[in-house]
C-alpha cells in the first residue's frame, strides 16, 4: 500500500495516543489507575502498533508491540505494574516519542531500541524487578545490559520532554531558601549600618542596591511558601465526625474561602489553635439534640469556618450556632480572680468576653456550669499572637459564638528593636512598641513612670528574665509597649483596657529587619521569647514575648 | 564501641564523645542568656546560621566550680546532632582530641549508666566516660520548659 | 452485479482511509464508517450495508461485541473481522460472534480484496 498519503493522519492519531499513554503510565505510577485506565493505555498502544505496522514502521510496530503485550498482562492481572515496570514504560514513551519525531521529520528509523524492547521483555518476564533488586546501586536495567536511557531514543527522548508550569517541590526546600534569604536579611542589616556610618556614596548606593534586590527574593520566596488554607482545614472533618461520635452531638462543619493562602509556617502553627477552637465549639457551643430541638434549632449544630483577605491580613472566622458566651459569668469570674472592678465596669459584654483569654478565668470550671467556653483559650490567644496576629471573639447568648483570628500573611520577617541589658541584646517587636525613650532614672519612682498624662508600670527587663542584678545607671531607655490587644473594641474600652508597660533596657539600637525562627527544642517551650534569630555576625538574639512580659509583672507587681 | 571518639580533658575526668555525631566545635566568647536559665544551662550561641542551646558539661558532671566558664575568655562548645536534636556541650578550656578506630581496637568496654554517662571504655589504663548527651538533651527540655508556656 | 455497499468500524481514522481507499479501488461502495462497536451497530442497522467490516480492539465496545448484536439483528450481511490481533482464540471468538472472515493487519491490499471476493462464494 502506498503509505505516503497516510502520513499525517499517522502523525496525529498517533500524539493523541501518546499523550494517552502519557497521562495513563503516569496515573499507573502513582497507583490511582483503574481498569479502565489500563484498558485505555492498552488500546493506545495497540492502535500504535496497528498503524505503525501498516506504515511499515518497524521499530515502533516492535516496541509498541511489546508494551502492549505488558499492558495485556497488566489487564489480565498476571502481572502488577511496579515501580520498574511504569518506569520501563516511561522510557519506552520517551523511545516511541523519539521515534515519532524521526518519521516527522522524514529521518530514518535507525534508532537502536533493542535496550528498550529488552526492558520490556525482561518485565514481562518478572526479571525486571529482580535486577532492579539484586543491582540497586548499578541502576535500573538488568546485569550486563546496556542502560536504556544510554540508548539513542531515550536520549533524544528526554530532550523532548516538555516540563509543566507547576513543580512539586518538597516544602522543605522553601524552608530553606526562606532560611538563606534570613540569613542574607541578617548580614544586610550588618551592612546597613556600616554604610549608616559610613561617608562613601558607592557603599551607600551598593547596600541600597543589595536591599532591593534582597526584598525582590524575599518577596518571592514568600508568594512560594504560600499553601491554600484548605491543605489545614482537610483533616478537621474526621476531627469532627470524631468529636461528635463521642458527645453524641450532631455537628456539620461548613467552610467557606479555604483556597486563600497564607504562609506554610503560619498555617502549620494554627493547626493546634483551629482544633482547640473546635473542640470548644462542639464541648460547649453547641448543645445537645435534645436541647437545640427544645430551643427550636435544627438537630444539628453548625461549625462554620470562613477565610477572606482583609488588606494584608487574612482574617479566619470560626462560628458555632450553640448556645453562647454569658458574658456576665465571665466578668464574675474575672473579679473573683482579681481583675479590677472599675475595669470590669468600663467593660461592654463584648470586651468582657476576652477575658476568657486570661490564664485564670478561662478555666475549665467556667465553662461547665455556665454556658461558656474557654478550654484553652490563653493557649489559642498565645499561638496567634505569637504568629503575629489578633484574636476577637464576638457572641450572642442563645444564638452562637465567633472567634475571629486576624493573621498577617507572613510571619518570618519581622520589624525589631535591639534593646541591650548588661551584656545581651535582646529584640521587641516594633508592632508592640508605642514609643522610646531616654530617661534618667529620678524619672521613675516607685517602679512608676509618668507618660502621656497616665502613670505606667515600669518593668526592669533584667529582673524579668531573671538576669543577675546589674548596678544602678543614670540613665535608661524606656520602651512603652502594650501588653494586650483586644481586638475588635471601641477606642474608648481599647484605651481603658489596654496594658500599657514600660520595659526598662540599658539602652536601645537599631531597628532590623530580623528573620524569626521558631525556638526548637530544647527551648521550645521557653519562657518571655517566642522566637530567636542569628545576627549577621553570628550573635543568637531572642524576640521577646511582650504580652507575656507584661501579664507577668502586672500579676507579681 | 570502637567508632572514633573526640575526647575531652575536663577537671580530671575523661569524656568521650562519637565523632560521628559531632556537627562541629565551637569558639565562643559570648552565648546569648536564655530568659531564666538555670542549672547547667548556659545559653545560645549559633552554628553555621543555626541557633544552638547550650549546656555547661563541668557542671552536668559535677566538677569544682573554681575555673568556671564565665571567667574563661573564650570557651571551646562542641555541637552534637543527630536527625532531630541538636545541643551544644560547652567544655569551656578543656582539652579536646581525638581516639581513633585502631587504637579503640585494645579498649575494654564498661557498663556505667549513672547521670549523664552511658558507658564507659578503659583504654592504656585511662576510663572514658562516654557522654550521654541526649539525657542532657532532655533535662534542659525539661528544665526549660515553663507551666505558662504559649504552647 | 451493483457494487456491495461496505460499513467500516475502526477507532483509527487511519485505518478508516486506508479501507476506504482500498475498497473503492477494488469496485466497493463504502456507505459509512464508525469509530466505535456501538456506533457501527446503529450504522449496521440503519445503513443495512452488504458487509461490514469491524476492528477488534475499539473503545466504548469492541468489534467482537458489535459482531455478536449484529448478527442477533439477522439481516442479509456478512460481518468480516479485521485486526492486528492473530491470537487463535480471538479469531475463534470472532467467528463464534458471527464473523465469516477475519483480515490481519496491517493492511494489503490484494488480501483484503480477496477476502472480500471469497465472501461471495458462500453468498445464498
Amino acid at each position: 500500500m502506498d503509505t505516503s498519503k497516510y502520513k499525517a493522519l499517522y502523525l496525529q492519531e498517533t500524539s493523541e495516543h501518546i499523550s494517552g499513554i502519557e497521562k495513563g503510565l503516569l496515573a499507573l505510577e502513582k497507583g490511582d489507575a483503574d481498569a479502565t485506565t489500563v484498558d485505555h493505555l492498552f488500546r493506545h498502544y495497540h492502535s500504535i502498533k496497528g498503524m505503525s505496522a501498516s506504515m511499515g514502521y518497524e521499530p515502533i510496530q516492535k516496541l509498541a508491540h511489546a508494551q502492549e503485550d505488558l499492558l495485556d498482562r497488566i489487564r489480565q492481572k498476571r502481572m502488577t505494574a511496579t515501580p520498574t515496570v511504569t518506569d520501563a514504560l516511561l522510557r519506552c514513551l520517551d523511545g516511541l516519542k523519539a521515534l515519532l519525531k524521526r518519521v516527522e521529520d522524514g529521518g530514518a528509523l535507525n534508532l537502536d531500541i533493542a535496550p528498550l524492547y529488552a526492558s520490556i521483555k525482561d518485565a514481562i518476564e518478572g526479571r525486571l524487578d529482580q535486577a532492579a533488586m539484586t543491582a540497586p546501586a548499578a541502576g535500573r536495567p538488568a546485569a550486563g545490559r546496556p542502560a536504556p536511557d544510554a540508548a539513542a531514543p531515550g536520549a533524544s527522548g528526554a530532550a523532548e520532554l516538555k516540563l509543566s508550569h507547576v513543580m512539586k517541590v518538597e516544602g522543605k526546600v522553601f524552608d530553606d531558601l526562606m532560611a538563606t534569604v534570613g540569613d542574607l536579611i541578617m548580614a544586610l542589616s550588618t551592612f546597613k549600618a556600616i554604610s549608616h556610618g559610613s561617608r562613601s556614596i558607592e557603599l551607600k548606593e551598593g547596600v541600597y542596591m543589595l536591599g532591593k534586590h534582597i526584598n525582590a527574593l524575599h518577596n518571592n520566596i514568600l508568594s512560594a511558601r504560600m499553601l491554600p488554607i484548605e491543605d489545614l482545614t482537610e483533616g478537621l472533618p474526621r476531627v469532627i465526625r470524631d468529636m461528635s461520635q463521642k458527645s453524641g452531638k450532631e455537628v456539620e462543619l461548613r467552610i467557606e474561602g479555604a483556597s486563600l493562602r497564607l504562609d506554610r509556617s503560619t498555617l502549620e502553627g494554627l493547626g493546634a489553635p483551629l482544633v482547640h477552637i473546635i473542640r470548644n465549639c462542639v464541648d460547649h457551643g453547641i448543645e445537645s439534640v435534645d436541647e437545640r430541638l427544645r430551643a427550636g434549632k435544627p438537630r444539628s449544630g453548625v461549625i462554620q469556618i470562613k477565610a477572606y483577605s482583609k488588606r494584608d491580613k487574612v482574617i479566619i472566622e470560626v462560628s458555632d450556632d450553640g448556645r453562647g458566651i454569658n458574658a456576665a459569668r465571665i466578668k464574675e469570674k474575672a473579679r473573683a480572680r482579681g481583675v479590677a472592678e472599675e475595669r470590669l465596669r468600663a467593660m461592654t459584654d463584648k470586651d468582657a468576653l476576652m477575658l476568657v483569654c486570661l490564664p485564670g478565668v478561662s478555666g475549665a470550671d467556667v465553662v461547665t456550669d455556665t454556658s461558656g467556653r474557654g478550654v484553652g483559650m490563653d493557649v489559642v490567644k498565645g499561638v496567634v499572637e505569637g504568629l503575629g496576629g489578633a484574636i476577637g471573639i464576638s457572641t450572642v447568648p442563645g444564638a452562637g459564638t465567633r472567634i475571629d483570628m486576624e493573621l498577617p500573611l507572613t510571619t518570618s520577617i519581622i520589624k525589631a528593636l535591639l534593646v541591650t541589658e548588661g551584656p545581651e541584646l535582646f529584640l521587641l517587636p516594633i508592632s508592640r512598641i508605642e514609643r522610646v525613650l531616654e530617661v534618667h532614672r529620678n524619672e521613675i519612682s516607685g517602679g512608676r513612670f509618668s507618660y502621656d498624662g497616665a502613670v505606667v508600670p515600669v518593668i526592669s527587663l533584667g529582673a524579668a528574665l531573671g538576669m543577675a542584678e546589674a548596678p544602678e545607671r543614670d540613665y535608661y531607655s524606656l520602651i512603652i509597649v502594650h501588653g494586650r490587644t483586644l481586638s475588635g473594641v471601641s477606642p474608648a474600652v481599647e484605651a481603658e483596657t489596654r496594658e500599657v508597660a514600660a520595659i526598662r533596657v540599658d539602652a536601645f539600637g537599631d531597628e532590623i529587619d530580623a528573620y524569626i525562627r521558631p525556638l526548637a527544642p530544647p527551648i521550645s517551650r521557653l519562657w518571655g521569647a517566642s522566637g530567636i534569630t542569628v545576627m549577621g555576625d553570628g550573635r543568637a538574639v531572642f524576640l521577646l514575648d511582650v504580652s507575656q512580659i507584661v501579664s507577668k509583672a502586672l500579676l507579681t507587681a | 564501641m570502637n567508632e572514633d571518639k573526640l575526647a575531652i580533658g575536663l577537671c580530671g575526668l575523661k569524656l568521650a564523645l562519637d565523632t560521628a555525631e559531632v556537627a562541629g566545635i565551637v569558639s565562643v566568647r559570648h552565648a546569648a542568656y536564655m530568659p531564666h536559665q538555670s542549672g547547667f544551662v548556659s545559653g545560645v550561641i549559633s552554628l553555621r546560621g543555626e541557633p544552638v542551646a547550650v549546656v555547661d558539661v563541668s557542671r552536668a558532671f559535677d566538677c569544682p566550680q573554681e575555673d568556671a566558664p564565665d571567667k574563661a575568655p573564650s570557651r571551646k562548645v562542641i555541637v552534637v546532632k543527630d536527625a532531630s536534636r541538636t545541643l551544644g556541650l560547652d567544655v569551656g578550656a578543656a582539652d579536646v582530641y581525638f581516639l581513633w578506630t585502631e587504637e579503640l581496637k585494645k579498649s575494654v568496654p564498661g557498663e556505667s549508666r549513672a547521670g549523664f554517662a552511658k558507658g564507659t571504655i578503659e583504654l592504656d589504663r585511662d576510663r572514658y566516660i562516654i557522654i550521654d548527651w541526649r539525657a542532657l538533651f532532655d533535662e534542659a527540655a525539661r528544665v526549660l520548659a515553663t507551666e505558662e508556656s504559649h504552647v | 452485479m451493483s457494487k456491495r455497499r461496505v460499513l467500516i468500524a475502526d477507532d483509527l481514522l487511519f485505518f478508516r482511509a486506508a479501507l476506504r481507499d482500498i475498497l473503492e479501488r477494488g469496485g466497493y461502495e463504502v456507505i459509512g464508517e464508525a469509530a466505535n462497536g456501538a456506533e457501527a451497530f446503529d450504522k449496521a442497522r440503519t445503513l443495512s450495508p452488504d458487509i461490514v467490516i469491524l476492528d477488534v480492539v475499539m473503545p466504548v465496545k469492541t468489534g467482537i461485541d458489535a459482531a455478536r448484536e449484529i448478527s442477533h439483528l439477522n439481516m442479509p450481511l456478512k460481518i468480516v473481522m479485521c485486526s492486528s490481533l492473530g491470537y487463535e482464540p480471538i479469531v475463534e471468538e470472532a467467528i463464534r460472534a458471527g464473523a465469516c472472515a477475519y483480515i490481519l493487519k496491517p493492511l494489503n491490499e490484494e488480501a483484503v480484496l480477496q477476502t472480500l471476493v471469497s465472501l461471495e462464494a458462500d453468498t445464498p
